[in-house]
């Protein structure tokens, strides 16, 4: 029995090892102790301060970018940053999160007068196994009101000019008691989109969410790669995609159907969603607008190629242009039949988006339902 | 106790056989990101074994890094004093008595713009700061210090967009506000209050233009427009203003620290009695603007943009954006995308049109002052000092010169023209002496569209003058640089009959009005009486469009070669053609927002993500540019090795027997992992290099490196006006990446710079990467650059080829404009880079020109580089990493070289190893890129062994699923064992 145990034990071991070499890191790497003791000794004496930070970006890759940063500057001149790649949605223990990596950049830091003004002088650099540096900076963190600030510049690819800046704020003392303090404050949890149903496909981590306004929502892990709609009569379910329908295949109540993921240039991941009982589930409350914001304010709204024409009251229009987050007021209109004319306001009321009303708006729509298309 | 046991080996089992298949799928997936692992982990793939007897080709001027240091930061000082240019002094404000005091304004003037943000980033962590440079040039504590303080802990900074996924809306201002300032803090400036000094920056970055007018950002600057003053900086100066009046300031001094002009509409008002342009300003320019404030400096700096006082006005801005294409949704753009990089947005969805033609920034506003003048062109009431502020070319000195004795000489292909310019001022100073030319506009013109600039610049020279001395200037013009681009009826360059104007000009405008003055013009509609003295007039007697339709430097024939991106040319718009501005009819040619829709056309020729439609594309480019192609030999045995050919000409035979030696897959290992570096290719003894980011300088200085320096924006460079610290520049560039190579032999040998696009508007993100509003002298410069970089053994990437002139929209924005346009203006800066500079390389852009990525674009990468330039060296492309729609058989068929990212599943030569065009073109691809590093510093390991090693992980991930592997047939063994165990007992 005792060679078993011996033998198991080092079998996990050997694993261990295995599993660490093969995720290109090693015990210490996530402890790394700087590599350079201070220049010169520390001039705040046994004081320590803390910064924090973060770097966001959106879009369907920000996982691999986005990050948060607590630098830790210690008693001892030392200046340690920690790195959590918090869109990744893991919160577990800072000692094998994989998504957190200590002593990602480090370096030593001072109280200094710079110009004739106290601040921080904090040198960091990107460290890597050999002790060779790169990406290496010195800032200089100001006091105001309290609070310290500066721009860490962190390398994206550690040793290439790469790199992004995360603004960072400080303040003397310890504001996060350790790493796990630091992951549980900047943590993020995946908000699943309001559901009345899905159809999931377990093995991909494919999730295609039911929307009670009948919007279909198509998620890769936490990446949403595909919408359109879905509805339900005699027990029937349809649905459709990017505008076009979709097979739905039934076995007695059971619903299953495929979406194809482009990952580019011809790779693509297919999904096999299975939604078990589509009994269970009540049919849409209206019918959806192809995944678009329904219209929310204002008397009728209509689709117009990328624009919408939402009617505000019998004169006043305004037009959103939803791709940038854009909108603007002081469009008239009159609505004769299925035709719509509308009158832009002058371009000192336009301003930039005179530029997208001349590209992809016009005097003269049809109206057709929900949609307005540009007439001529 | 026996089922435990049997349990505890099951369980192993289970965890060792999942790690194995982690394992198992870590290999391909690992695999299809090497290169980008390698980077990241800093690990080895080649081991080169240097060559003992090894020739040096490239060396180090400098024994030691100290001096090369100390030899760079004068380097730049100097490069800021010659380029930055004093706009307004009025009263002679300037230059400051010592021991001035001041009372520095703007967060900015703690914060100072040393550079732009993006790749082309440099570190300003050693930068001197305004103050030290102030107390360096004024005595210590000639800075208000409670003012310093103040912006120190104010907590206001400017606010750059993101450069990956940015946007222009996140640009801020940020300017303090009035009401910040304490009673406190406002008693202690009248004890500074010699001069209050105004520093207004304005930051460029890639990724994302300056906002011209964005309505959410009304709150933030005026107007949403980052270009103008915003309310807060206003309220500054209307105070200043006040106090000024009431005795506490002196001197109101504007600092405008930007490489994208500012707005200036402004300087005339709120009692300001100086404006000194410095741009960006680099590591240690800001000391040379503290001696040009107090006079040790004599400015001399001549703007290269003209500045404005509405920068809407230009044709220009009226087509300015990514404008998407209206009917995008029926190809569904917004998804069907080619490519999946974080922060690249939608490569087939958007257009820009260069409706403008030739009239972009002094071309336009000078022109059309003529016309006005003249009262042709239909050009309407033109009221130029409405529009500009200060013209290109403009620039004061604290001492004044005089022109005399001008004079031209035709000599043959060039024209000699000489001047006297006399110091009639007191103190010392540099005068650049500018030569502007105007040819004529014609019958011909009108009716075959060629449009003719009012004037161009053709010529310069910079020298020092004693005050009271007179220096003689001889400066030769080339009668080709006199030539237009007749894109309608010649189809090559003209040089037509008739009268050619040569003049001297303090700047453009000056110039214009020399000409002007000397065809009897009325002085009345004139902004300016010219001097008819100083200009010369030249008649072509005969048509000429023979002699310059031949390459003066391949020989080789100039015709058209972007009717594709022209839409009245283009046969795939279904008849969606274009009104260019015409100096025949202003008024109704001026531009407006073109609206543009996708043809079936436009798709299936590049805008198309299909893989059928691009295989379609493939056999096109095939058939049109490689039908004679044979299959050549590959991976043929052979004694040819890389270092033999350091020395050997691009158009030696031998190099085919030198490719020949590598396997198909050795080449496209090469052409599809170019991340900031090449792979090394044993079969040919090629090392592997590292290539780094420009312009400003080596960047490297981002990771460390005590030599690597950050010198002032380009347009500050271009401002010098001489070429001699250009020279210098581009050699300490050079110096920076020999002293970077270290003891392992990472050799840093590629530049991805300089830049050479043009201003064609002040609000592109990335100006502060080029040089100038005018392509004629951005070559000129980028060759003297170029030249010197290579000098020390480090092969450029002049960036971005061509048409990137503006950030929005930048992955795959097809870019529409007519091939005059294109040739005049957006060329000349490659052209001087290529064909003058002798560069050896370029990056293509990630626009399209038309709908053709431009990496793709046949007659740019090879009509235009190889046959009219004579390029020898590599073409890289901007970061490619999984951007697809720059797709490699397309790219390699036109002439495009190197990936700039790494593959990814996007290997699309994989498999053609017998298809003759494409191993043809791959081969002459790889050619190419062993060209520049051969001519490199990297050949001093002369004839080395390259050995290409597996990197530490790569053998890790080998060993782990090794020991899986072994530890679950062990485990599977001891389950089945002890479960026999249990049977049995």
């Amino acid at each position: 029995m005792k060679m078993k145990k011996l033998l198991a034990a080092v079998l996990s071991a050997l694993m261990l090892v295995s599993l660490l070499a093969a995720c290109g890191g090693s015990p210490s790497s996530n402890s790394q102790a700087p590599s350079e003791e201070p220049s010169q000794p520390t001039e705040g004496g046994s004081k320590t301060y803390q910064f924090w930070g973060t770097y966001e970006e959106s879009g369907e890759n920000a996982s691999m970018l986005n990050a948060a940063f607590l630098l830790n500057l210690n008693e001892d001149g030392t200046a340690v940053a920690d790195k959590y790649m918090f869109a990744n949605f893991d919160a577990s223990d800072a000692a094998t999160n994989p998504t957190f990596t200590a002593s990602y950049m480090s370096g030593t830091w001072k109280e200094v007068e710079k110009d004739g003004v106290a601040c921080l002088q904090i040198k960091l650099a990107y460290v890597d196994e050999a002790g060779t540096e790169s990406n290496a900076q010195t800032a200089y963190a100001y006091d105001v009101a309290g609070v310290y600030s500066f721009d860490l510049t962190f390398p994206v690819v550690p040793g290439m000019s790469y790199t992004r800046v995360a603004p960072m704020e400080g303040k003397e003392g310890q504001t996060y008691a350790d790493a796990n303090a630091f992951i549980q404050a900047y943590k993020q949890d995946f908000t699943a989109p309001e559901h009345v149903g899905a159809f999931t496909d377990a093995d991909n981590n494919g999730t295609a969410y039911l929307q009670a306004d009948g919007t279909l929502l198509v998620y890769a892990g936490y990446d949403k790669f595909a919408d359109g709609t879905w509805t339900l009569a005699d027990g029937a379910i349809a649905i459709t995609l990017g505008g076009e329908a979709v097979d739905v295949t039934m076995d007695g109540n059971k619903a299953t159907f495929t979406a194809e993921r482009n990952l580019g240039d011809g790779n693509a991941v297919t999904y096999t969603f299975v939604c078990e009982d589509i009994s269970a589930l009540s049919a849409p409350e209206a019918p959806a607008n192809g995944g678009e914001e329904p219209a929310e304010e204002g008397i009728a709204s209509y689709e117009a190629g990328g624009l919408v024409l939402v009617l505000l009251d019998d004169t006043n229009m305004k037009v959103k242009y939803p791709e940038y987050g854009m909108e603007r007021d002081g469009f008239t209109y009159v609505l004769d039949g299925d035709t719509l004319t509308v009158t832009a306001p002058g371009e000192d009321v336009l301003g930039a988006f005179g530029q997208i009303w001349t590209a992809m708006g016009g005097e003269t729509w049809t109206i057709d339902g929900s949609t307005a298309t540009k007439a001529g | 106790m026996k089922k435990k046991g049997s349990l505890l080996w099951t369980i192993l089992t289970v965890i060792t056989a999942l790690l194995l298949v982690v394992c198992i799928v870590a290999i391909p997936v690992t695999n299809a990101f090497a290169t980008a692992i390698n980077v990241a982990l800093g690990a080895k793939t080649q081991e080169v074994i240097p060559d003992p007897d090894a020739k040096i080709y490239f060396w180090s001027d400098y024994e030691n890094e100290d001096d090369l240091v100390a030899f760079e930061k004068q380097l730049c000082h100097d490069i800021e004093a010659e380029g930055a240019a004093l706009l307004v002094n009025r009263d002679n404000t300037l230059p400051l008595a010592a021991g001035t005091k001041f009372t520095p304004f703007s967060q900015s003037s703690f914060n100072l713009l040393y550079g732009g943000t993006g790749s082309g980033q440099v570190s300003a962590d050693d930068a001197i700061s305004l103050k030290a440079a102030l107390d360096g040039a004024f005595g210590e504590n000639s800075v208000n210090p409670e003012q310093w303080k103040f912006y120190a802990g104010a907590g206001y900074k400017r606010v750059n967009a993101d450069t990956t996924g940015g946007n222009q809306g996140q640009y801020r201002i940020n300017e303090v506000p009035w009401s910040e300032y304490s009673d406190a803090l406002k008693g202690t400036w009248s004890q500074y209050g010699d001069v209050a000094l105004v520093v207004l920056a304005r930051s460029g970055g890639e990724g994302a233009d300056l906002p011209s007018g964005l309505p959410e950002l009304e709150a933030y600057m005026t107007d949403g427009d980052y270009l103008r003053l915003c309310k807060e900086e206003i309220e500054m100066l209307e105070n200043l203003e006040q106090l000024k009046e009431q005795g506490t300031f002196k001197k109101i001094v504007v600092l405008l620290n930007s490489s994208n002009t500012l707005q200036l509409d402004f300087v005339d008002d709120y009692g300001i009695d100086a404006v000194l342009w410095i741009g960006d300003v680099g590591m240690t320019g800001i000391t040379a603007v503290a001696d040009i404030l107090a006079g040790t400096v004599n400015p001399s700096g001549r703007i290269v943009d003209t500045f404005l006082k509405d920068n809407h006005s230009s044709p220009a801005m009226q087509n300015f954006g990514a404008y998407p294409y209206t009917n995008g949704a029926d190809y569904d753009v917004a998804t069907a995308q080619n490519n999946t990089d974080p922060g690249i947005g939608k490569c087939n969805r958007d257009y820009v049109v260069y409706q403008e033609g030739i009239y972009v920034g002094y071309r336009y506003y000078e022109t059309r002052y003529e016309d006005y003048v003249l009262g042709q062109g239909n050009a309407g009431e033109y009221d130029y000092s409405a529009d500009v502020a200060f013209p290109f070319g403009y620039g004061l000195s604290y001492t004044t010169f005089e022109y005399s004795n001008f004079s031209v000489q035709e000599q043959g292909n060039t024209f000699q023209v000489e001047v006297d310019v006399k110091n009639t001022g007191a103190v010392d100073g540099k005068h650049t002496v500018q030569i502007y030319f105007q040819s004529p506009y014609t019958q011909y013109d009108i009716d075959n569209q060629v449009e003719k600039a009012a004037v161009e610049l053709c010529g310069f020279d910079k020298k020092f003058i004693a005050a009271g001395d007179t220096e003689h200037f001889t400066i030769t013009v080339e009668k080709e640089d006199l030539t237009s681009y007749d894109h309608m009826n010649a189809k090559t360059y003209i040089l037509e009959d008739g009268d050619y104007y040569f003049t001297v000009g303090k700047d453009a405008h000056d110039a214009v009005n020399n000409i002007l003055a000397a065809k009897g013009a009325d002085q009345g509609r004139m902004t300016a009486a010219g001097d008819a003295g100083l200009a010369s007039k030249w008649n072509n007697p005969t048509f000429d469009k023979t002699t310059y339709a031949v390459s003066s430097v391949t020989g080789k024939p100039i015709t058209n070669l972007f009717e594709d991106a022209d839409l009245n040319k283009y046969e795939g718009d279904d008849g969606q053609d274009i009104t260019y501005l015409s100096r025949s009819d202003w008024t109704g040619t001026w531009p407006s927002t073109v609206s543009l829709k996708i043809t079936d056309q436009m798709w299936k020729d590049g805008l198309s993500h299909n893989e059928a439609d691009r295989a379609a594309m493939v056999e096109t480019a095939k058939n049109r540019y490689w039908s004679d192609a044979t299959m050549p030999k590959i991976g043929v045995s052979g004694t040819l090795s890389a270092s033999m050919f350091a020395e050997t000409e691009a158009d030696d035979p031998s190099w085919n027997d030198l490719v020949s030696q590598i396997p198909y897959s050795e080449m496209t290992n090469l052409i599809y992992n170019g991340f900031h570096l090449t792979q090394p290719v044993p079969s040919i003894s090629l090392p592997g290099t590292n290539d780094e980011n420009g312009p400003q300088g080596f960047t490297k200085s981002l990771m460390g490196g005590s030599s690597a320096m950050a010198y002032t924006s380009e347009d500050v460079m271009a401002a010098t006006f001489n070429l001699e610290l250009i020279e210098n520049m581009g050699k300490c560039i050079g110096e920076d990446f020999l002293h970077a190579t270290d003891e392992s032999g990472t050799v840093f040998s590629g530049i991805y710079g300089p830049g050479a696009n043009i201003h064609r508007t002040p609000y592109c993100g990335r100006n502060f990467e080029y040089y100038s509003e005018d392509g004629w002298l951005s070559g000129r410069v980028a060759a003297v650059e170029v030249a010197a970089i290579q000098d020390r053994g480090v092969y450029v990437f002049t960036k971005h080829f061509a048409l990137n002139d503006q950030e929005e929209g930048r992955y795959g924005i097809s870019t529409w404009s007519n091939e005059q346009a294109i040739r005049e203006l957006y060329l000349e800066g490659f052209e001087g880079s290529v064909a003058r500079g002798g560069g050896m390389g370029v990056m293509s852009s990630f626009n399209r020109l038309g709908v053709t990525w431009s990496g793709a674009h046949h007659g740019l990468m090879t009509g235009v580089l190889r046959d009219e330039w004579g390029m020898k060296g590599a073409a890289i492309t901007d970061c490619s990493v999984m951007a697809a729609y720059m797709d490699y058989r397309l790219g390699v068929l036109a002439g495009q070289d190197l990936w700039d990212g790494y593959s990814m599943g996007m290997e699309t030569l994989d498999g053609l190893d017998k298809d003759p065009a494409i191993v043809s073109a791959v081969q002459t691809a790889v050619k190419h890129i062993a060209y520049s590093i051969t001519h490199s510093h990297a050949m001093n390991v002369g004839n080395a062994t390259v050995r290409a090693i597996t990197p530490w992980w790569q053998v890790a991930i080998y060993a782990a699923t090794g020991v899986m592997a072994v530890l679950t047939a062990g485990s599977v063994f001891m389950l089945i064992r002890s479960k026999k165990k249990a049977k049995n007992g």
